[in-house]
């Protein structure tokens, strides 16, 4: 007995680093359950709370930034406001005509980004809008330009969205085109990428890519990106390179969807999947 | 180790963690966003100096804790961190071999990065359409080489601190 005592103290080390080996395991296989979540949901208050703080602190280098890019947008939104009270106009006259009611836009929460993060190529942000503001997990965000990413965390006054840059993240997308589709994810490289689409596929560069009908997590029709390259993958596939419509870079606010996945359609999919 | 020790690490990483949750993106370098690791920095610090048992444990809570904080794939940092306080505790010096870990220390600590970036990064990019030479030149050198300038900083750092002793 002593003996066995002796040896396990000999190769504790050894026996330390598998023990620790095997829960890093468990805890990848077992990402998204409650009890992870609690965790996380603690962990994205405490550090929301924080960088909240810090983002108070102005940064020279960015309001500098930020200034000229102000100005090129207000030049361009005025043009736009002129574009738009004629195309309001016509609207009204239109929709008279057609009987129309409004469109409920009541469904978007107004966020501003209090951080971003890349920790190793998961690049996230964090948002200043939690669960009092009806903010929950897989909820859409978007800009006016198109998509964002998706909400992967949230605590009663913050959320974390996982960028469209982020691996963990696959899209199923069309082309607005050609209406051909594909799933869309990340590389790690600068743009995102539409891999395993049929060789004759029309699919051409500048083509416009939207979030499609498939995807259970984001509503259909939400600009992503627009095709930048394709490249052969194999005799039978090529790879579709996409150039994100958002520029995550000069990031500050964004809209979160209040649409979710409908439960009925994950759970038909899920129970078909494990027939 | 001394509970004012676990202490004194314990804040440390803190600090490390928040500053590299919250502002290490603004010295994200290439389009691939290329940002230093000062956390496995403090680990391979503590495996070295510490020991490979708490280079483990320091390595594993610090990745968990940084899991936890990027949102998505709990357990991949810790897996990580963990291997590399492992490795540099193997290089932990008693008296009588200080002088000569010392002299290797920069290799040791790329020897750390480049093993938990090798299995980071693998994980992290399977299902995806580029090859291990690919993610090993993109993604786990440059991070590796990116972090070793930091780790180089503290080295210098903390010679200074030996000196005036």
């Amino acid at each position: 007995m002593k003996a066995i005592g002796l040896f396990l103290l000999n190769i504790k080390e050894y026996l330390i680093f598998s023990l620790l080996i095997v829960l890093s395991l468990i805890l990848i296989f077992s990402n998204d359950n409650s009890q992870v979540r609690f965790f996380r949901a603690i962990a994205v208050g405490f550090i929301g709370t924080i960088q909240s703080g810090v983002s108070a602190v102005p940064n020279v280098f960015e309001i500098q930034k930020e200034n000229q890019f102000l100005r090129e947008k207000n030049i361009e939104l005025s043009n736009q406001l002129s574009e738009l009270k004629e195309a309001k106009l016509e609207n009204i006259r239109l929709s008279k005509l057609l009987g129309l009611k409004n469109v409920n836009l009541s469904g978007v929460i107004i966020a501003s980004i209090v951080n971003k993060s890349l920790v190793q190529a998961r690049n996230t942000i964090t948002l200043n809008v939690g669960e009092s503001d009806s903010v929950k997990i897989n909820m859409p965000v978007i800009t006016d330009d198109g998509l964002v990413g998706r909400i992967v965390s949230t605590s009663s006054s913050y959320s974390i969205a996982q960028l469209l840059l982020n691996r963990n993240l696959n899209i199923s997308v069309k082309v607005q085109r050609s209406r051909v589709d594909g799933i869309l994810n990340y590389d790690g490289s600068e743009y995102v990428i539409i891999n395993n689409v049929p060789k004759s596929a029309d699919v051409k560069q500048g083509d416009i890519i939207l979030t499609s009908e498939y995807s259970n997590y984001f509503p259909a029709g939400i600009p992503v990106g627009i095709v930048s390259e394709e490249g052969n993958l194999d005799n039978l596939f090529k790879k579709v390179i996409v150039k994100p419509l958002v520029n995550f870079t000069a990031l500050e606010e964004v809209f979160v969807l209040k649409h979710l996945p409908e439960n009925e359609r994950l759970i038909l999919e899920e129970y078909y999947s494990k027939k | 180790m001394y509970f004012s020790e676990y202490l004194k690490f314990a804040i440390i990483f803190a600090v490390l963690i928040i500053i590299q949750v919250s502002f290490i993106w603004l010295i994200a370098i290439s389009n691939y966003n290329i940002t230093p690791d000062l956390v496995i920095v403090l680990v391979i610090y503590i495996g070295i100096t510490r020991g490979q048992i708490p280079g483990m444990i320091s390595g594993f809570i610090a990745g968990l804790t940084m899991d936890l904080l990027s949102g998505s794939f709990i357990g991949l940092l810790a897996l990580s961190y963990s291997v590399a306080g492992f490795i540099a505790g193997y290089f932990s010096f008693s008296d009588s071999s200080k002088s000569s870990v010392k002299r290797s220390i920069i290799g040791i600590m790329f020897l750390c990065t480049v093993v938990a970036y090798s299995i980071f990064f693998w994980i992290y990019y399977q299902g995806v359409s580029i090859s291990y030479g690919e993610i090993f030149m993109k993604f786990v050198l440059t991070t590796s080489v990116y972090t070793l300038v930091f780790g180089v900083l503290l080295i210098l750092f903390s010679n200074i601190i030996e000196t005036k002793k």
